[in-house]
Order: structure tokens, then C-alpha cells, then sequence
């Protein structure tokens, strides 16, 4: 546990704008490196591991990719991975176009440098590989299932040259593509004058191919690949196999996250303070526990870890009811006969008898009426819904926008 | 090791022999004229031949049956197996099988298919590996991964290399991409290097389907060693167009949409120092080199010159890696510097200075002679005041006094040399005339060329005393570097440009497989190209030899010499286009029934553009109606102009095709005696073709400027195109004037 951060200062920025141009604006705050990231990731990367291939090779940008999670589903009306609820959010916002690009992404497995980035569509067959990179890179990792998990540091220099191209508004879709690609290309480097703006102090990167040309001696003829030295600029990656987290950028990442935190929190699975009625299962990874009684739960100890289920504190759940690879939010009431599976149920939330609930995200203060049925669907904070309704792929919100988010939006991506 | 799983002999039996096919023969002819006398595999390197190498390689590594598939020299090779056995005693079950009929790596497969002595996987390799690895570790690597998947087929054996190391391919640039684990090929691309396609290259995303990451490794080397399931041989005898490993059949399997097999990489990293972790074949005689070179710097190890593979040797190691036999004599003023290695009862005198070598047995380097980055095989003698850069002298050569030998030439057994003979670089000399059937193999050895400025290339092949120096005695083998050959090719065939390109790339390639050459030796500059005609002396020294046959064929002075084997092929899709426009017109086939046939032909010849058209012409002028010339031309022009369509798309095309028919009226002109009657045809058919829109205004303007600018020595009908001033006025002055017009204009300048 931390013990907290020296200051935190928020800002606020009332228009909707993209990345790059926050930090261009913050530049005046900004004195040494900086570390960048976005509030939707959840990573269990080791924060001192990967600050530490900074420290050692001071590159200019260093990024953390993570192997994208397979998902389970759920938490979706989305056949188009809930894009719904995000194109009516930035509706009001047209210069955020939430399209995320998928990325072949290549890494220098020996300088663990990131020298490939290749935006791809699905109806994509084949990708472009530049040979000249495959050559200078003997042995490159590349995929197209690394997710930028949006955890940037910066040098100093590369806000201010944020700055001073004003066209560049995204750091992901605009930033890092340009400063990858200038790594291998001469004239996109001088094009920037990225040279003015890093510090002239900085040591060049000695090249390893250098050092071998050396090495092979008077009478070989070989022509020795030309050291190519484009100066001192370099984008790091730093890569998380197999890892949990990702961001929250989607629903069904959302509710996938949820699924994932509840499985290896620490806290116990079913809150003391919840009660479960009788004959009610809660559904743990693979073993079930029946309630017997309808009183202060309980449950045997020795399910307390290992769940697949989270349900909070002062939770009620009726008789009869079954959760299943759901998470739980504080204070909501759940009626008798009620199925949840695959959920994420916010606080508050209550839900009456009979309800089923498969693969949904159920927001704040919701009020669900009897005997619904609803599946692959979001419904959003405060909303009404009806008894016997039912419901699948849809997005049941409270109209008028004011009623949802408060706060700053940035669009990420 | 895993369970033979079909004959179910008894379980004692069970534990499966472990074979290997040795392929000998290399299929090329990098090394002549040093292995004409005697096999490449029996060629020394550092001293030992390299089949020593090999055999030790399988014997060392536990392999219980080895196949040698030889082709040439057959004999030569049972007598040194003879001699291999006795010194060795126990050795590998060896048997020598004839592979005369292969004419590459895919046909000795074939062979071994249906020899059907291989009962299960095997190992295969060339017979010219060097290598320090330990197979057996591959092999049963191999076996267990088949538990696994057994839709494994091959696993290639692939050297990491570092960057710029000198064993780095020097023609192609192979990018291997893998899975991260289990090393499984899952795409494979190669390029040559230097080659325009040099930029970018598709890969399929489809692979990240069975697997998230891929790494893609583009400094693995081909060691020329792979372990194969048994039916590899199989898939070869099911694809007969398969020649080669790695470009045919490992590409095949891996595009393939019904193949699903799988291949893997066995990756030898040069930080495994425990165990061996080089493997490398000779394929050219620069790799002959570079081997020799690494075996010399103990990159090979436990493989060195002196752990005495040979029995009666006994070398030892001095600082600076010089390695000497016993009676080796040093005059006490010679300069010995690095990297070398002295054979039994070497001389060296005075005065003399050798760097980077390897001198065979009983050779003699006298005084005041450099010896540089060369090879001299046994019994060779090194005159006063020589020099020998970066060279191969086969055994028994004699260099006489004051001999100067250029960087990567091949000097082949017994000749004799000198003295005050300076021998250009990269000039092959043989004892022996290089005998007629090499030529239809060998790209680089298409026609002798020399850099000589004032010689006759031709009278040289037979007496060079000019080269070889008074005394001297060999006969020209040709030069290593005729790519200008191939390249010649390129500048025909301006419609397919990128076949061309690969083409003269691959010729290009082709030379840097040999000793010393680099880049800045096969490299031509673009303008060289386009340089038309051109003006170095020595092309032109190419043209003069081959003039005579251009004159025959009726190609127009300017394309440049072709090398006989393609002229061959050249002459007989002549033949057969013309018989198939014959057949056409007697029998009055359909048009589009004779196109589709010279298409086919055109396919199976691979003939250029160039030659179709001169096919056209030549079959055109003899079915011209002399005694009715006008209306014949018109009927034929009608009839078969679909056919010109074809080879007449574009300007350069066109101009082309307007010398052609200018070559073809003027070879008529030469038998008839009526030259007024070909000027007159001469006339009709450009007029027709232009009629029917075969050949443009433009063409025929540009042609004509071309054509008056030609000197009258250049072999053209000055009159034949001064017939045309009169069509040519024409077009220059009116572009819609009434055709009867330029009809009686015609007959007017006639």
C-alpha cells in the first residue's frame, strides 16, 4: 500500500480535447520527464520494472503494452462492442470519433525498442513489413494482440515539441506513430527537426552493428551494413505478456475487468454484512454454497478466495436466487428468483423478483421491475425499468445527457 | 528416441536406425574448372577434403546409415570411401547411390523416394557442410516434437549470425518469422539482396491465428542441414516442380491452402558455447572462403586445422593462428603474418610475404612473391616476384617468375603460368579446353569474356598465350563476373520488366557467390544500362565474338550477345512459332487458335517479347507473294494482325518491332537480287502495320531518327530506310490527309 502522493492537481478543461493538446497546454507546468496515462487502465504491471528500463535507457518515449485478456463476453448490447452508449456520449463531441484502430506492433526483442507500428483492419490479409527494419532488428517480436495500455513517460523535449506542432492532437493515434516511424526515417526526422528539440547534451545511441563492423576484420570484403545513426531519438516498449488488466475503454473490457478484480481480490467474495436468502447460490469458480437460512448469511471459509463473484456490503439478495460470474456492487437489493450471470451490478441497484439478468451492465440507483428479462444490455444510472420487460441489445438510458456524467471527457485513443 | 510405429518388428528391434541422405553433388559450377578433374566434395578445404568433413560431422554425430547421392566423379568418390573406411575402421554403414539423372536437390529427393530404403526420419544435408554441432541433440529434438504435432515435417537447421559477420548470406536476404516457443515456421520470405523488391514485403496476419506474437528473425543462416519426417520425399515425388529446400518446398508447404503441415527452425545460438554452434555449407567459392577463413580463427571448433582430422598431418598451431605441418621450411627473411596455414614440406623464401592462406602440401612460394587471402592446393609453386590476390590455385599449378594473379580468379589443375604474365581478375584458366556441356548449366560461364582491351576474345580461348604468359599453358574458362550476359537480356525486354529485373538480380547474385567479388563489382550502374549501344571495350569485345551468330538470327546489332544455351532455346522457339504460323495459315486455323498456340509456346520457351516478334517477321516475310506484293501484304496484314497485338504494346515496343522488320527485309535483300522489290515490301508492311494500328506515327518517326543516326558500319539497309523518307514526309507533314495520297507518294519515290 502507498502512502499517498505527495500533491494532486486537477484540471479542468471544459472543451473536449484531444491528449496531445492537454499536455501541449501543461507544458508551463511540466518541468523534467513525465508520466502519462489515462484513468481507464488497470494493469498489475510493476510500476518499478518498467520506470527502470527508463532510468536505464533514457529513451525518448517509453510505453507499456500488455497482451490483450480474451474476453468472456458479457457487458454488451454491443455486437459492436457497445459503441452505442459512447457514439451518443460523444454525439455532443464530434471531433472525438471513437474508432479504435487495431495495431501490428513491433518490438526490437534485444533493445526492447518499439519499431513497428502498423494500423490494421480486420478485412486486412497481410501486413507491410519493412525489410530495412527486419535487417536492423535481427530478431523483432511482432503482433497484432499488444494493447497500448496508455501508460506513457515522456522526455521533457517531446512536450515541447507537442507544442510546437499544433497538429498533432492525439497521443496514440498521432504522437507515437510519428515518433516510431522517425526512428527508421531520416527524412521524417529532419522534417520535425526533431533534432532542435532534444537536448544536445544527450549521448547519440551507439549502434551495435557498429561494433561488430569493427570486429570482422581487415580481409573481409563484406561490405558491413552502413551504422545508421539517426540520432539520439527512441521509443521504448515495455511489454506485459500475459497479464491481468487492460483498459476499461468498452463495456465488455469494463465488465470484463470487474470479472477479473473480483477473481483475485483479496476481499472476501460475499461481504459480511450481506445477507443471501435462503437457497440462494452464489456461484463460486467451480464450487456451489447453498444459504440455509435467511438470516445473516453463511457461507464455509474455505470459499472465500478463489470466486468468480463479488457481491458488496449491506447487499440484500432474496431466496432462490443465483450469481454467477457477476459482480455486486454495496446496498442493492435483490429480490427472490433472481438470476444474475456474467453481470456487473453498480450500487444501489435493485432488482425485484423474477429477474434475469445475463451479460449486463446494470448502473446506480437502477430500478428493475419484476419478472424482466434482460440480456446484453446496458442500463444506465437511475433508470426506471419496468416490470416484465424485456430487453436484449439495448441500451436503456435516462434521456437528456445531463443526467449522466458529470466531469471532464477526454478522449482517449 | 520414439518407436519405429508402422513395421512392427520386435521391440529389441525397435529403436530406429538413424539415416542420412548426403547430398554430393551441388548442382553448380562455382568451382570449375578446379573440380573438373576431381569431385567438389573432394576439394580441399584447409587441407582436408571437404566430404572429411562431412562424414566425421555424421560420424560424430551418431548416424548409423549415410546415402551418398553423387553424380559426377562417381568413381573417385568409392575410392576415397575406400580409403576413408580403412584408415577409419569403424564408421557409418556408407552406400554411394547414383543420382546421374538429378538436376537439383528436388530430383535426388525423388530418388530417395523411390529407392525407398528410408524408413523414417532422416537427416538430410549437402556434402559440403562444415559444422561442429551435435546432430544427434537435433534429431531427437526432432523426434519428440513429432509426439507433439505430428503433422511436423521438417525441421531446418538455421545458424544465428551475427550482424555483419562475414559468414552472412551475400546474396539473399531471408526473414524467418516464428513462433516465440516452439520455433514452428510459420511465414518465410526471401529476397535478394540489392533487388528493387528490396523495401517492403507482405505477411500474412493469418498466422497470428494460432498464435498471439511472432518473432521475426532475419539473422538465421541456412546451414544446408535439415531433419525430415519421412515424407518429405514424398512431397517431392507429389510436386516434381519442387527443386529446393527452402525456396520451393518449405515456401510451398508454408502458402499452401491444403498443405498443413507444420516445419520448425532448429536455431543454433552463438552464446550456446558448451556445445557446437556452427554449421555452414560451401556453396560458392566465397563461402569456400569464409569457411576456410572461420575454420582458421577456431570459429569451428573442436574442428581446426590442427586436431589433424586426416591421419598423417600433424599440424601445429604458432600465435596469430599460423598452422604448420611438419617440414615446413621458412627462408629467414619471409614475413608470415596471420591466418595462414602450411602444408608438408612447404617452402617459402626469401623475401616472400603470405597473408591470409592456405598453402597445400610440398609448395613452393620463391622469393619476393605475395601470397594474399589465396588458396593454393597441393604441389603448386609460386614463381620470383609473383603476386596471388585473393585467388584459388587448383593442384600443380606453376607460376613462373614475375606472374601477377587479380583478386578471384580460379586457376585450374597443372596449368602453367607465366613468366611476366599479369592475369586479369576473376579469369578462370584450365589445363583442358572447357569442354561444350557446361555451357548449358552455367549462367556465368556463358562466353569468355576478358578485360583485355585490344584482343580478340575469341582467338584467346584457344591460344592465350597472351595471358598465360610465353611459356604458359592453359586455355580461357571464362571470367566469374559475365553477368553482363544475363544483364544483356534486361535491356530486350522492356515489357516485363519485372521479371527482367529478377533476372539480371539473379545473375548478379550468382557472381557474389564467388571468391572476392563484391557489390562494387557486379554493381551496374543504371546508365552503364542504358548506356545503347554501349561503349566499353570490353562489352564490345563480347559483341565481336558472338557478331557473326546476330547477323544469322537476324537480331538487330544493338540486343546484346546472348549466351549460347539460351540461343539454343532461342532458335528452337524460332523454329517451332514458325512451323505453328505455318500450320496456322496453310490450314487456315482461326486466328485466335494460332495466338493461343504461340502464347503456349511462348510459355514453354520462356521467349522474350524481342524474339516473338522477330518469330512474327521472319514466318511474315516468307509468306509474302513476291509477284503480288501489294495485295499479299494487305491480305496478310488483315488477316493476322491479332497477332501482333500482342508484342507491339508501347512505343519501345514498336520501335523495336520497326527494326526487325527493317532486319528481316534487309536479310531478304541479301538473297534476292531484286532490291527494289524488298525496298518496295520494305514500304508495305510498315504501311500496313501502321494502317492497322499495330504500329503508331510515333514509332515509326522516333524509329527513323534512331535509324539515320545509326553509323552505316552497324549492319543497317541505309537504303532499305531511306525508302521511307516518302511515309515519313508524309507523317511528318499531315495526320488526316486522304490515304490514297501516301499510296501514290509511295509508288511516286519508288
Amino acid at each position: 500500500m502507498h502512502e499517498g502522493v505527495a500533491r494532486v492537481n486537477i484540471l479542468h478543461d471544459d472543451e473536449m480535447i484531444g491528449t496531445a493538446e492537454v499536455l501541449g497546454n501543461l507544458s508551463d507546468r511540466i518541468k523534467g520527464d513525465v508520466i502519462v496515462t489515462s484513468c481507464d487502465t488497470i494493469t498489475d504491471v510493476p510500476a518499478q520494472q518498467f520506470l527502470d528500463l527508463y532510468r536505464l535507457n533514457r529513451p525518448s518515449v517509453a510505453a507499456v503494452f500488455s497482451e490483450i485478456m480474451s474476453s468472456e463476453g458479457g457487458g454488451g448490447s454491443s455486437k459492436d462492442e457497445g459503441k452505442l452508449l459512447e457514439q451518443f456520449f460523444y454525439s455532443h463531441h464530434p471531433r472525438a470519433q471513437h474508432v479504435e484502430t487495431k495495431y501490428v506492433v513491433g518490438i526490437d526483442q534485444r533493445s526492447s525498442r518499439l519499431v513497428m507500428l502498423k494500423p490494421t483492419d480486420d478485412d486486412d490479409k497481410s501486413i507491410d513489413v519493412r525489410s530495412s527494419i527486419c535487417k536492423r532488428y535481427p530478431s523483432l517480436a511482432i503482433s497484432n494482440n499488444f494493447l497500448d495500455a496508455h501508460i506513457y513517460v515522456f522526455s521533457r523535449w517531446v512536450i515541447d515539441f507537442i507544442k510546437a506542432n499544433s497538429g498533432i492532437t492525439s497521443l496514440q493515434e498521432q504522437l507515437i506513430p510519428l515518433l516510431v516511424r522517425a526512428q527508421s526515417h531520416p527524412q521524417l526526422y529532419s522534417k520535425y527537426r526533431i533534432d532542435e528539440f532534444i537536448n544536445p547534451k544527450s549521448e547519440p545511441v551507439v549502434e551495435e552493428s557498429m561494433q561488430y563492423s569493427q570486429n570482422v576484420g581487415v580481409t573481409s570484403e563484406q561490405e558491413a551494413p552502413a551504422p545508421k545513426t539517426y540520432g539520439p531519438l527512441s521509443v521504448f516498449a515495455y511489454v506485459r505478456r500475459n497479464c491481468i488488466g487492460g483498459r476499461a475503454n468498452n463495456n465488455p473490457r469494463y465488465c470484463d475487468l470487474n470479472k477479473v478484480i473480483a477473481r483475485i481480490s483479496q476481499a472476501p467474495s460475499v461481504d459480511a454484512s450481506a445477507s443471501v436468502g435462503a437457497k440462494t447460490v452464489v456461484r463460486y469458480k467451480q464450487m456451489v454454497t447453498t444459504a440455509s437460512s435467511s438470516s445473516s448469511l453463511l457461507f464455509n471459509n474455505e470459499l472465500e478466495v478463489t470466486t468468480d463473484s463479488q457481491v458488496g456490503r449491506g447487499t440484500k439478495i432474496g431466496q432462490k436466487s443465483k450469481i454467477e460470474k457477476s459482480v455486486v456492487g454495496f446496498h442493492c437489493t435483490i429480490g427472490n428468483n433472481v438470476k444474475i450471470t456474467n453481470s456487473v451490478v453498480m450500487d444501489y441497484a435493485s432488482i425485484e423478483d423474477g429477474v434475469t439478468l445475463d451479460s449486463s451492465i446494470v448502473c446506480q440507483n437502477v430500478h428493475i421491475g419484476s419478472n424482466s428479462t434482460i440480456s446484453k444490455s446496458e442500463i444506465g444510472a437511475r433508470k426506471e425499468v419496468p416490470a416484465d420487460t424485456i430487453a436484449k441489445g439495448e441500451q436503456l438510458i435516462l434521456s437528456g445527457p445531463s443526467e449522466g456524467t458529470s466531469g471532464i471527457a477526454i478522449a482517449f485513443g | 528416441m520414439a518407436p519405429k510405429q508402422k513395421t512392427g518388428g520386435n521391440t529389441e528391434k525397435a529403436k530406429e536406425v538413424i539415416q542420412a541422405v548426403v547430398i554430393v553433388e551441388s548442382f553448380d559450377e562455382y568451382f570449375q574448372p578446379l573440380s573438373y578433374n576431381i569431385p567438389r566434395c573432394l576439394l580441399p578445404i584447409c587441407n582436408v577434403p571437404m566430404l572429411e568433413y562431412t562424414l566425421e560431422f555424421m560420424a560424430t554425430s551418431g548416424v548409423q546409415e549415410v546415402y551418398l547421392f553423387c553424380k559426377s566423379h562417381m568413381e573417385k568418390i568409392k575410392e576415397y570411401l575406400k580409403g576413408y573406411i580403412k584408415r577409419k575402421g569403424k564408421v557409418p554403414l556408407i552406400s554411394v547411390c547414383n543420382a546421374n539423372s538429378s538436376l537439383s536437390v528436388g530430383d535426388v529427393l525423388r530418388d530417395v523416394y523411390r529407392m525407398a530404403q528410408i524408413s523414417g526420419h532422416f537427416i538430410l544435408c549437402s556434402a559440403n557442410v562444415v559444422s561442429n554441432i551435435n546432430l544427434m541433440r537435433v534429431y531427437e529434438e526432432h523426434i519428440k516434437r513429432q509426439a507433439r504435432d505430428p503433422a511436423q515435417i521438417i525441421t531446418l537447421v538455421l545458424m544465428e549470425v551475427s550482424q555483419g559477420h562475414r559468414i552472412e548470406s551475400r546474396t539473399e536476404n531471408a526473414y524467418y518469422f516464428l513462433h516465440p516457443q516452439t520455433n514452428q515456421i510459420l511465414h518465410h520470405h526471401t529476397e535478394l539482396k540489392g533487388s528493387k523488391s528490396e523495401d517492403n514485403f507482405p505477411a500474412p496476419l493469418e498466422m497470428f491465428a494460432t498464435v498471439k506474437e511472432v518473432e521475426v528473425r532475419s539473422d538465421l543462416l541456412d546451414t544446408c542441414i535439415a531433419i525430415c519426417s519421412k515424407d518429405v520425399p514424398q512431397f517431392f515425388e507429389d510436386n516434381f516442380d519442387y527443386q529446393c529446400i527452402r525456396n520451393d518446398f518449405v515456401k510451398g508447404v508454408l502458402h499452401s491452402d491444403i498443405y498443413v503441415e507444420t516445419m520448425y527452425a532448429h536455431i543454433l545460438q552463438d552464446t550456446s558455447f558448451k556445445e557446437g554452434c556452427y554449421a555452414a555449407g560451401v556453396t560458392g567459392t566465397a563461402a569456400y572462403d569464409i569457411i576456410s577463413r572461420d575454420i582458421i580463427s577456431r570459429w569451428v571448433y573442436p574442428v581446426c586445422v590442427d586436431s589433424n582430422i586426416l591421419p598423417d598431418t600433424d599440424y601445429k598451431q604458432d600465435p596469430e593462428s599460423v598452422y604448420k605441418d611438419s617440414g615446413v621450411v621458412l627462408a629467414r627473411q619471409c614475413w608470415i603474418e596471420k591466418n595462414i596455414v602450411l602444408g608438408k614440406n612447404t617452402h617459402i623464401e626469401k623475401g616472400s610475404r603470405i597473408r591470409h592462406s592456405v598453402l597445400g602440401d610440398n609448395c613452393v612460394v620463391k622469393s619476393d612473391s605475395i601470397v594474399q587471402g589465396s588458396y593454393l592446393f597441393s604441389n603448386t609453386s609460386v614463381g620470383k616476384g609473383c603476386s596471388v590476390l585473393r585467388s584459388i590455385l587448383g593442384f600443380g599449378v606453376q607460376l613462373l617468375d614475375n606472374v601477377k594473379i587479380g583478386r578471384g580468379c580460379m586457376i585450374g589443375d597443372n596449368v602453367i603460368l607465366g613468366p611476366n604474365a599479369t592475369i586479369p581478375p576473376f579469369t578462370r584458366i584450365a589445363a583442358v579446353k572447357k569442354p561444350e556441356e557446361f555451357e548449358d548449366l552455367d549462367l556465368g560461364t556463358a562466353s569468355p569474356s576478358l578485360s583485355q582491351d585490344d584482343n580478340d576474345a575469341k582467338s584467346l580461348t584457344n591460344v592465350p598465350t597472351s595471358v598465360v604468359g610465353v611459356q604458359g599453358r592453359g586455355f580461357l574458362w571464362g571470367s566469374t563476373t559475365n553477368y553482363k550476359d544475363v544483364d544483356g537480356d534486361r535491356e530486350d525486354d522492356y515489357d516485363s520488366e519485372e521479371s527482367d529485373n529478377m533476372e539480371y538480380f539473379e545473375a548478379q547474385n550468382y557472381c557474389l557467390n564467388y571468391m572476392a567479388v563484391t557489390m562494387k563489382d557486379v554493381d551496374l550502374k543504371e546508365a552503364d544500362i542504358l548506356d545503347y549501344p554501349p561503349s566499353d571495350d570490353d562489352l564490345e569485345s563480347e559483341y565481336s565474338e558472338d557478331a557473326s551468330d546476330d547477323v544469322d538470327s537476324g537480331i538487330p546489332i544493338n540486343d546484346l550477345a546472348i549466351s549460347d544455351a539460351a540461343k539454343q532455346n532461342e532458335d528452337e522457339y524460332m523454329m517451332e512459332a514458325v512451323e505453328t504460323l505455318d500450320r496456322a495459315h496453310n490450314n487456315k486455323h482461326e486466328v485466335s487458335t494460332a495466338l493461343l498456340e504461340l502464347k503456349s509456346l511462348r510459355m514453354a520457351h520462356n521467349a522474350s517479347p524481342e524474339l516473338q516478334r522477330l518469330a512474327l517477321m521472319r514466318w511474315f516475310a516468307t509468306k509474302i507473294d513476291w509477284n503480288n506484293l501489294n495485295k499479299s501484304i494487305k491480305a496478310l496484314v488483315d488477316k493476322w494482325n491479332p497477332l501482333f497485338e500482342p508484342v507491339t504494346d508501347g512505343d519501345e515496343a514498336q520501335i523495336h518491332m520497326m527494326w526487325v522488320v527493317e532486319q528481316c527485309c534487309a536479310n531478304i535483300a541479301a538473297d534476292r537480287s531484286d532490291t527494289k522489290s524488298v525496298r518496295m515490301a520494305f514500304q508495305l508492311i510498315v504501311r500496313y502495320l501502321f494502317d492497322a494500328e499495330i504500329i503508331s506515327e510515333d514509332a515509326i518517326l522516333e524509329w527513323f531518327d534512331e535509324a539515320k543516326d545509326k553509323p552505316d558500319s552497324s549492319g543497317i539497309d541505309v537504303t532499305l530506310i531511306n525508302s521511307l523518307q516518302g511515309l515519313i514526309d508524309y507523317l511528318q507533314s499531315s495526320d488526316e490527309e486522304s490515304e490514297e495520297d501516301t499510296d501514290s507518294e509511295d509508288e511516286d519515290s519508288e
